[in-house]
């Protein structure tokens, strides 16, 4: 008996459970034209992430996109990538937790092509927060009529930023960290933006320059934030046996997540994360521990972020981040390179980063990262963080296996 | 979980609204838990946080606190004047975010109490515990501090 269309793909979908998701492509938007749009980078990512992937952008059956300042009444993004790209997806995700659901999203991908829930995947993002004013350093000014809001934009505060002041200030009383060991962060990513003829900052940069930018809400100063720019980023997830003969495999190895808060009144701990409880499981999950990972790609919208990450992840004690970022072990020549593409402080940050994340772990598992490619990278480690207060914590292992 | 909707200050729907006037008074306004007796978070106004009791009641805070930490804000959203924003822990264990009157210490751990709230803003004016202080029932009736400018340097 023959099999009508319909339950053919059913029975793809039964016989393809038990397959496996691979990262096959990942690229990030070009700018095209003087007015960008955010669907219309995200348009151009999938496209150049499928040519790298060798994947015909008409196999694409699953789509998760993320967004955040340009959400507006009757948004469906990924209905909206959708329909820009022609597909009738059988798998959609419009997570929203800020920054780090992009890096959720690859996890979710890759547990929908496990279940048989769609075959090829991408995960895109795009933003023109910059060239539409939608976003600037006075930051989010909730008029949400929730008293919560109120309460805290009534301070004058800069949110974000003043969040992250007040978690860098009390790091600092408690643990010895000095502003200077907070700049050694925004002088490390300038040196690997140096190396990628993409980052927006490629200057060089000075621990100095650093202290004597304008002070925004101490301890943190301008060259403390990350940059706000446009952009656009997408990757690509296949079913393994879809995966195009010599491409590298590159699979999801360990995945955890936690959202401990929205705001700053509910933040239990201003100097240890929710990185605490995502790494040590996303590791176990992958079967590593920390000394196998090659490097880290850790989301950095402020410099104490991966200061703080660091330790959470268990990379150094906790309260010896600042000792840690300062010995160079992260920066070009450093035994554990991070945020290799120049991060959020200095490559790009379209309000959300972390899609740019996962395309730079994917870029330097595959070999293709440039000049900033490093040597033997196996396993990568990336964080991203979300929510309104650091409260959206997001753990991606990736990994080369090549058979 | 309980099934009690009863409030008999107000009802959690007028919860932000008794916060709003009774800090214009000098009174901060907490939601205390019937069932459990725990104090909700400023941002949570539907059920208790712990047990999920809506058997809520709102009560007078005593107004004492310890900054958790606090940042200089050179250049304010409001583009207002620089101030010293702080965030602290009530007595009761809830978490806000203020302003430091103008001379007020703003170390870590330092003991603070709410003074009032800018009438204009809504902002919430943390200053330095007196004496009077000491003894709740005076944020609990009212107390208003002569000065509201903020602590600024």
């Amino acid at each position: 008996m023959s099999l009508t269309s319909g339950e053919a793909v059913n029975a793809s979908r039964m016989r393809s459970a038990r397959a496996r998701a691979s990262l096959a492509g990942a690229a990030e938007a070009v700018f095209v034209g003087e007015s960008p749009t955010s669907l219309g980078l995200q348009v151009d990512a999938v496209m150049r992430a499928c040519a790298s992937a060798g994947i015909p952008v008409a196999m694409i059956d699953g789509i998760a996109v993320s967004t955040s300042a340009d959400l507006r009444p009757g948004h469906m993004p990924a209905l909206d990538l959708a329909n820009a790209l022609g597909l009738a997806p059988t798998f959609i995700d419009n997570t929203l937790c800020g920054g780090s659901a992009p890096v959720i999203q690859v996890a979710r991908a890759a547990a929908a092509i496990e279940q048989g829930l769609c075959s090829v995947a991408v995960v895109a993002y795009g933003s023109v927060q910059a060239s539409s004013r939608q976003r600037n350093k006075a930051g989010w000014q909730v008029g949400s009529g929730l008293l919560v809001d109120e309460i805290m934009a009534s301070t004058g505060w800069r949110n974000p930023i003043s969040v992250h002041a007040l978690i860098a200030a009390r790091h600092m009383h408690d643990f010895g960290t000095t502003s200077e060991d907070l700049a050694r962060v925004a002088v490390s990513q300038r040196s690997w933006a140096m190396l990628n003829p993409t980052a927006h900052r490629r200057e060089p940069l000075s621990v100095e320059d650093v202290l004597s930018s304008p002070l925004i809400s101490s301890p943190l100063h301008v060259l403390d934030c990350c940059l706000i720019t446009d952009g656009g980023g997408a990757v690509v997830l296949c079913r393994r046996d879809l995966l195009p003969d010599q491409r590298p495999d590159v699979r999801v190895l360990g995945f955890d997540e936690v959202h401990t808060n929205q705001n700053l009144l509910t933040l239990d701990s201003l100097t240890t994360s929710g990185a605490a409880r995502t790494g040590p499981r996303a590791l176990a999950a992958a079967g590593l521990t920390v000394a196998q990972i090659d490097q880290v790609q850790l989301y950095d919208a402020f410099t104490d972020m991966p200061l703080i990450l660091l330790e959470d992840l268990g990379f150094c004690p906790k309260g010896a981040g600042g000792a840690f970022v300062s010995s160079g072990r992260i920066s070009p020549g450093g035994d554990l390179p991070m945020n290799t593409q120049g991060g959020g402080l200095s490559h790009c940050h379209p309000g959300m980063y972390g899609i740019f994340l996962v395309i730079e772990a994917v870029l330097q598992l595959q070999g293709e990262a440039g000049k900033r490619q490093q040597l033997n990278v196996a396993n990568v480690l990336c964080h991203g963080v979300g929510g309104g207060a650091f409260g959206s914590h997001a753990t991606l292992i990736l990994g080369r296996r090549d058979a | 979980m309980p099934n009690n909707t009863s409030n008999a200050i107000g009802g959690v729907r007028d919860f932000p609204d008794d916060f709003r006037t009774a800090a214009l008074a000098g009174v901060l306004l907490l939601q205390r838990c019937r069932n459990c007796g725990s104090h909700n978070p400023l941002s949570v106004t539907e059920l208790c946080h712990r047990c999920g009791s809506t058997d809520l009641a709102a009560t007078p805070s005593t107004g004492r606190c310890r900054v958790l930490s606090r940042t200089y804000v050179a250049r304010p959203a409001d583009s207002g004047s620089p101030r010293t924003v702080v965030f602290v822990e009530l007595e009761e264990g809830v978490r806000s975010l203020g302003i430091a009157l103008r001379g007020a210490e703003v170390e870590f751990d330092e003991q603070l109490c709410f003074v009032n709230c800018d009438a204009s803003s809504g902002a919430l004016y943390f200053g330095p515990r007196r004496a009077s202080d000491d003894d709740a029932s005076n944020a609990a009736n009212g107390a208003v501090a002569e000065s509201s400018a903020p602590f600024v340097g």
